[in-house]
């Protein structure tokens, strides 16, 4: 390569327009021409990019490792691709759970309407007269009707008490207004 | 995808994948560390792998993510305990080319290392591998413009850098 185009290509390189090929051929010249002095670190430059290039892993050892490595991992996969594997068996679950809820529907209805059915033989039951000798039924109307008085009044001593309360409140909260 | 044909098709990316991942990790265990693991993602995802177009450029984008998210944690664990600043490294010496790298080299290594990130992973990407712009910005997720500039003000910066080596004498 004559100075001149070295010159040239050189300039188009640090104004970023060379191109691959034209940076191939610079780094060429470096690699085996003596370059002129004014070049010096340049030329090392070129050298620099060349070296590092060269920088390897250690063949052999390295490809073993890793096809070791892969082989592992595939064995690996295979479990992991089993769980991907799975659309179908998604689908499947989704078929359970429609059914589930159709089901459980169907036995709420029918479990209502058994529940009426056995309501309505209550009713029919309490129509139905316990007593034979009106004298006797009366007594014990009678009776059943007093306990229930009775302990209507005792509850409502209780609310008296209530009522003391919110008098109280109210009188409180009058006197507050004023 | 079978194994054989990742051991043809994939395999023979690692180099870059490793180179990549040294700029940014900047230790070499790391680095084999990260390609290792981005070859085995790109194993358990080889089922989509047909449709990509561009399958080397997805693995460097995986190795460009990868290297980022360990640093991340790397910081984060390095603030808890020990400082470490791995700009201060000198990484990638091993005995086989520690003969090879003069003074110059060392100093280069450090400038283009001392980049904003963006400008040093364009730079890799171009002047080291030879990637074209479109690749790069596929790679780093970046348009074709933010490629040129960052290329550009890396190229200047390192120029301007060798300059004043000169001045001394390299």
């Amino acid at each position: 390569m004559d100075s001149e185009r070295l010159k040239m290509l050189l300039k188009k390189y640090w104004n970023c327009e060379t191109s691959l090929q034209e940076e191939r051929e610079i780094k060429g010249y470096f690699a085996t021409e003596d370059s002129p002095a004014s070049l010096t670190g340049t030329a090392a430059l070129f050298r620099y990019y060349d070296l590092e290039k060269k920088k390897e892993l250690s063949g052999s050892s390295f490809d073993k490792e890793i096809l070791e490595l892969l082989q592992n991992e595939s064995a690996g996969i295979k479990k992991t691709k089993q769980i991907t594997m799975q659309p179908w068996l998604i689908s499947l679950g989704k078929i359970a759970a429609a059914l589930i809820i159709v089901l459980s529907v169907v036995f709420i209805v029918q479990q209502r309407t058994s529940n009426k059915n056995s309501m309505d033989n209550m009713t029919i039951a309490l129509e139905k007269d316990t007593f034979d000798d009106p004298e006797q039924a009366y007594k014990e109307t009678m009776e059943a009707l007093m306990l229930i008085s009775k302990h209507l009044n005792e509850g409502k001593k209780q609310t008296m008490k209530i009522a003391v309360f919110s008098e109280a409140q109210q009188t409180i909260e009058e006197s507050v207004i004023n | 995808m079978s194994l054989e044909a990742f051991n043809t098709r994939v395999l023979p990316v690692k180099n870059k994948l490793y180179r990549f991942a040294l700029r940014l990790m900047g230790n070499q265990e790391e680095a084999k560390d990260v390609v290792q693991e981005v070859l085995i993602k790109v194993w358990n995802r080889r089922d989509s792998m047909h449709a990509l177009n561009n399958m080397e450029a997805w693995c460097m984008q995986i190795t460009k993510n990868l290297c980022y998210d360990r640093l991340k944690s790397k910081t984060y664990r390095t603030n808890v305990s020990l400082p470490e600043d791995r700009q201060f490294e000198d990484p990638g010496i091993t005995p086989d080319n520690e003969t090879e790298r003069s003074d110059s080299m060392k100093k280069i290594h450090q400038f283009i290392n001392q980049l904003p990130d963006k400008q040093r992973n364009v730079m890799q990407l171009r002047d080291i591998e030879g990637y074209s712009y479109k690749e790069i910005s596929e790679i780093l997720k970046i348009d074709l413009n933010q490629v040129r500039v960052s290329l550009y003000r890396a190229r200047q910066t390192v120029r301007e850098n060798l300059v004043n080596i000169n001045a001394y004498g390299l």
